[in-house]
């Protein structure tokens, strides 16, 4: 069976489905209402912080695994000099003030100022 | 940031990425590259400008509802939304059990003036293809307007409408016919002998 030219050379029916493109294109109104859904539907950045763990929050708070470090030698010190006797403490500050006599004249005078109130 | 809908350095998956974040630019851009597109094929499908708006209104509002956690290499934003305005295209042409209306629909226009009257002819045309494709069957019609309207490829239209590449190609040649067929005997009243092509 043989095609009728039409069938064969449908050029012309292509051309005109293409112009079909530009005769449907939504109005202004539409497009901003649909641009207003967008904007009411987007996930606000607030929110999605929200569904951070709170160990992690607690980490960024705290300036991340370096805030972290930081902290845990921290209290590692703290803990060792709160182990320490007062007599260590006493010298491990009369040597940040300058150890020997000075250091010496300097720790009695805040003795005397302590006890004398 | 500001984006141009037309601009192809963006994706319309990276476009996703920054609406999900709460780029508001991203917003606009997506809106104004994607409705028109989900426009047409509805209107297309349907017939009807409100209910193609509707359509999109829905699409879109189930693409911004994915969006957070869209994967983009499970498939293309613009395919997705295809897919999901044909559906709820088929949804509303089965729910309705609509019948399309015949070509006596199309009406005649009369003018005096050569140019007027061309113009009037070209409109009366398109017009005339607009009223063949409501009367092709629904796939055939989803494939032609995504074919040669919507100018997608033969695998995209394929993975929209769930079927083979060589299911798209035979109801694209099948629709093509159909059209042929119905607007080729009023060749004379629509001007096509007066095409160069």
């Amino acid at each position: 069976m043989t095609r009728p030219d039409h069938m064969k050379d449908d050029a012309w029916l292509d051309a005109d489905l293409a112009r079909l493109k530009d005769t449907a294109l939504p109005d202004d109104d539409f497009l901003a209402r649909l641009t207003q859904d967008a904007l009411n539907a987007q996930p606000r950045p607030a929110l999605a912080s929200a569904k951070t763990p709170w160990w992690q929050q607690t980490l960024d708070i705290i300036g991340g695994w370096g805030g972290l470090s930081g902290l845990a030698a921290t209290v590692v010190v703290g803990f060792a000099i709160g182990l320490g006797g007062p007599v260590q403490v006493d010298s491990t500050l009369a040597d940040l003030l300058g150890g020997g006599v000075l250091g010496d004249e300097i720790m009695f005078a805040m003795e005397f100022d302590l006890e004398e109130g | 940031m500001a984006f141009d809908a037309d601009d192809s350095a963006y994706t319309d998956a990276a476009l996703l990425a920054d609406y999900a974040k709460g780029d508001a630019a991203a917003a606009r851009a997506l809106t104004a590259r994607l409705a028109p597109r989900v426009f047409a094929q509805a209107l297309r499908m349907l017939g009807d400008r409100a209910e193609a708006e509707d359509v999109t209104q829905e699409a879109l509002l189930r693409l911004w509802k994915v969006a957070p956690e869209w994967d983009a290499d499970r498939a293309k934003v613009s395919t997705w939304l295809y897919r999901v305005a044909a559906n709820l295209c088929t949804d509303r042409l089965r729910r309705k059990g609509r019948v399309s209306p015949g070509l006596d629909e199309v009406p005649e226009q009369q003018s005096g003036d050569p140019s007027v009257e061309r113009h009037m002819q070209s409109a009366t045309r398109l017009n005339a293809l607009e009223q063949a494709l409501q009367t092709l069957p629904e796939r055939q019609r989803m494939a032609v307007v995504l074919r040669h309207i919507e100018g997608l490829a033969n695998p995209d239209i394929a993975e929209v409408l769930g079927i083979s590449i060589e299911a798209v190609e035979s109801l694209t040649a099948r629709g093509k016919r159909a059209l042929a067929a119905i607007l080729w005997p009023r060749k004379e009243e629509l001007g096509f002998e007066d095409d160069p092509t």
